[in-house]
């Protein structure tokens, strides 16, 4: 049988089942379907991610030191620029910024709502890749102890939807102190990842928060590394500084401090400080992406087998209910070869239509997924490839054995079959 | 004449359960180029089983099958389906035609099978339709048409790869009398035209013109006479 034939024999006998064809061509659907959608949600999702992790700097560490621990007064009195040099001055860190946080409660239209402050320096954004002022400008020199406030993306549509922020004033409570500041600019949005955010701040000057909070001490420090790969190093770097430092309190240091920076860094213990590395935060975020891919993945496979053995026992069906035609074929002249080619050819087209259609519904999903959580609709070539192959593979495996089952009938037998 | 098929003391068992059912008991017959023979015999005497030794259908249990002096025993599969499709006809009691498709593409079926190219298959389709007279029934589906015509269309069938050897197994059973006349009177007709045709039946009609006659009983050769005609 020439390849022509093959096709026309296997559309006339899927015609001839409709509404069984069209089940089987769904099991299948719903496989590629779901291979399609996972690929393409997570791609476009990932692609997301990259893009934010690019910005949400890969390079920087973050230093925190517990002055309740420090026993000495000397030391605690290096919580100031000089600490802030000290760091810089570390090997392969470019630059230091300290900075402060707290929260305050804005009451606007009678509603009062929590808000974060990060006291920052005027070299803050410079920790990031393109984050700068949508409108207005950053914190400044001359702003330092005034009460001036430049807001998150998030914030300045969620306090000020529609209306241009600039020039409005915020009334804060703070630490029980009523304070008004006043919005000299809008950050633009970068996004989220994991739990890392820089949309969701009110930036105000560093000296403004440590008067409010009565405090001169810097207590963290965001030290950047000169490139991404110097990250380790320079946390390593920082660390001897730091250790230096503190010599003489740390140990005498009985407390453990593990917790308090949180699990997801890379943390020191038993000193009065802690170094995190935010390339361990985003690496452990990558690897919980990759394991839910891998997961759904499974899930949308073991549903391409189920698909798959729902043609296997579809084509067996079909063998036994065409088995006089299957003599008729043998006695005019089909050799085993023909015949097994012949169911072949239709459980291939049942996968390949499953594998077509699957992968127009696929892609739909993908794309209502990516208008629901906002990423891109990343559309690449090879999920189509991979649907197909995959479908035709399925077709192949599972239509295989029904196939050679056909081929060895008697044709004898096969002709007597009522 | 030449031999075309040669039958050496042949043997057909059949599992039956536990045991075995021997339908031939060492057979020796010898169909020459152009004979017209009948095999008659009563039910169970192993005469289509018989037809489908001669048709390559079946392997012996012991004993050998010569065509054209090939031993099929040393055939493979592949080599045996090419015998039936290129060499042998095959027309049986139940027509077997494909319910699906229409006249003309059942007629065409061999020839897929013979790797003929489509436009060919259509043309050479019609003729053997034409030759059997049922031309204009070439696009009705078995079902539209009567008994008669469907064996005819299976005899278009089995006639369209222009085989040396027409093997007809009861090609009358599902007849009426006056229909089963018309597929004699074709077999007669085609035997005229020089071809070799083998039938198995137990209708004396069939017996009465065929050349020669082969009585089977209890899967012997019990008598041979030639025909009356």
């Amino acid at each position: 049988m020439v390849f022509v034939d093959l096709l026309n024999s296997a559309f006339a006998s899927l015609r001839a089942h409709r509404l069984r064809t069209a089940l089987s061509v769904l099991g299948i659907i719903i496989g590629v379907a779901a291979v399609v959608a996972t690929i393409s949600l997570v791609s476009g999702a990932t692609a997301k991610t990259r893009e934010q992790i690019a910005g949400l700097g890969i390079r920087t560490i973050t230093v925190n030191v517990f002055p309740g621990a420090l026993q000495s007064a000397a030391a605690a009195r290096l919580l100031t620029q000089e600490l802030t040099d000290r760091l810089a001055s570390a090997d392969y860190v470019s630059l230091v910024v300290p900075i402060a946080s707290g929260r305050a409660t804005l009451t606007l239209a009678g509603q009062s709502r929590d808000l974060s402050l990060l006291g920052v320096t005027p070299e803050y954004p410079l920790l990031f890749d393109n984050f700068y002022p949508k409108s207005g400008r950053f914190i400044h020199e001359i702003d330092a102890g005034q009460k001036v406030a430049v807001l998150g993306a998030n914030v300045a549509k969620d306090l000020f939807p529609g209306t241009d922020p600039i020039g409005q004033l915020l009334n804060l409570e703070f630490m029980g102190q009523k304070v008004a500041f006043k919005v000299v600019g809008v950050m633009v949005e970068r996004g989220t990842v994991g739990n890392q955010t820089l949309d969701d701040y009110v930036y105000i000057p560093l000296s403004t928060l440590q008067s409010l909070m009565g405090s001169r001490q810097f207590t963290t420090y965001i030290a950047q590394a000169v490139d991404a790969e110097s990250v380790e190093k320079a946390a390593a770097a920082i660390e001897s500084v730091l250790a230096a430092t503190f010599a003489s309190v740390t140990t005498q240091a009985t407390r453990s401090f593990a917790g308090v920076a949180g699990a997801a860094g890379r943390t020191f213990r038993l000193t009065p400080y802690s170094v995190t590395v935010q390339k361990a935060v985003i690496t452990t975020y990558e690897e919980s992406v990759r394991t839910m891919t891998l997961i759904l993945a499974s899930v949308a496979a073991i549903s391409l087998l189920v698909g798959g053995i729902g043609i296997m026992n579809i084509m067996l069906v079909s063998v036994v209910e065409r088995t006089r035609e299957i003599g008729i074929r043998m006695a005019v002249g089909a050799c085993p070869k023909d015949i097994r080619n012949q169911f072949l050819a239709e459980a291939v087209v049942i996968c390949l239509l499953g594998g077509l259609l699957g992968l127009g519904l696929g892609w739909l999903s993908a794309w209502l997924g990516s208008l629901f959580g906002r990423w891109p609709f990343v559309i690449s070539g090879y999920p189509a490839l991979l649907a197909v192959g995959f479908s035709v593979a399925v077709g192949l495996i599972f239509g295989l054995y029904p196939a050679i089952r056909a081929s060895r009938l008697d044709p004898v037998e096969a002709l007597r079959y009522e | 004449m030449n031999p075309l098929v040669e039958l050496r003391k042949v043997v057909k068992d059949y599992p039956l359960g536990e045991t075995v059912f021997r339908a031939l008991r060492g057979v020796d017959l010898t169909v020459l180029e152009g004979e017209f023979l009948a095999i008659t015999g009563p039910s169970g005497s192993g005469k289509s089983t018989l037809l489908h030794l001669m048709g390559a259908l079946h392997r012996p249990t012991s004993g050998q099958v010569l065509f054209e002096g090939v031993d099929l025993s040393n055939l493979s599969p592949h080599e045996l389906a090419r015998l039936r499709n290129l060499k042998i006809g095959f027309v049986f009691q139940q027509f077997h035609l494909l319910p699906r498709i229409t006249a003309w593409e059942n007629v065409a079926l061999p020839m897929v099978y013979a790797r003929v190219r489509p436009a060919e298959r259509r043309e050479r389709a019609m003729e053997a339709l034409a030759r059997v007279g049922l031309l204009e029934f070439a696009r009705h589906r078995p079902n539209q048409l009567s008994g008669g015509q469907q064996q005819r269309v299976a005899i278009a069938r089995a006639l369209v790869n222009n085989p040396k050897l027409l093997l007809a197994d009861e090609p009358t059973g599902n007849l009426d009398t006056q229909s089963g006349r018309e597929i004699v009177e074709l077999f007669v007709s085609l035997h005229g035209e020089g071809r070799t045709v083998v039938i198995v039946s137990h209708e004396p009609e069939v017996a009465f013109r065929a050349k020669r006659v082969v009585v089977l009983r209890d899967g012997v050769i019990q008598e041979e006479r030639r025909g009356l005609c």
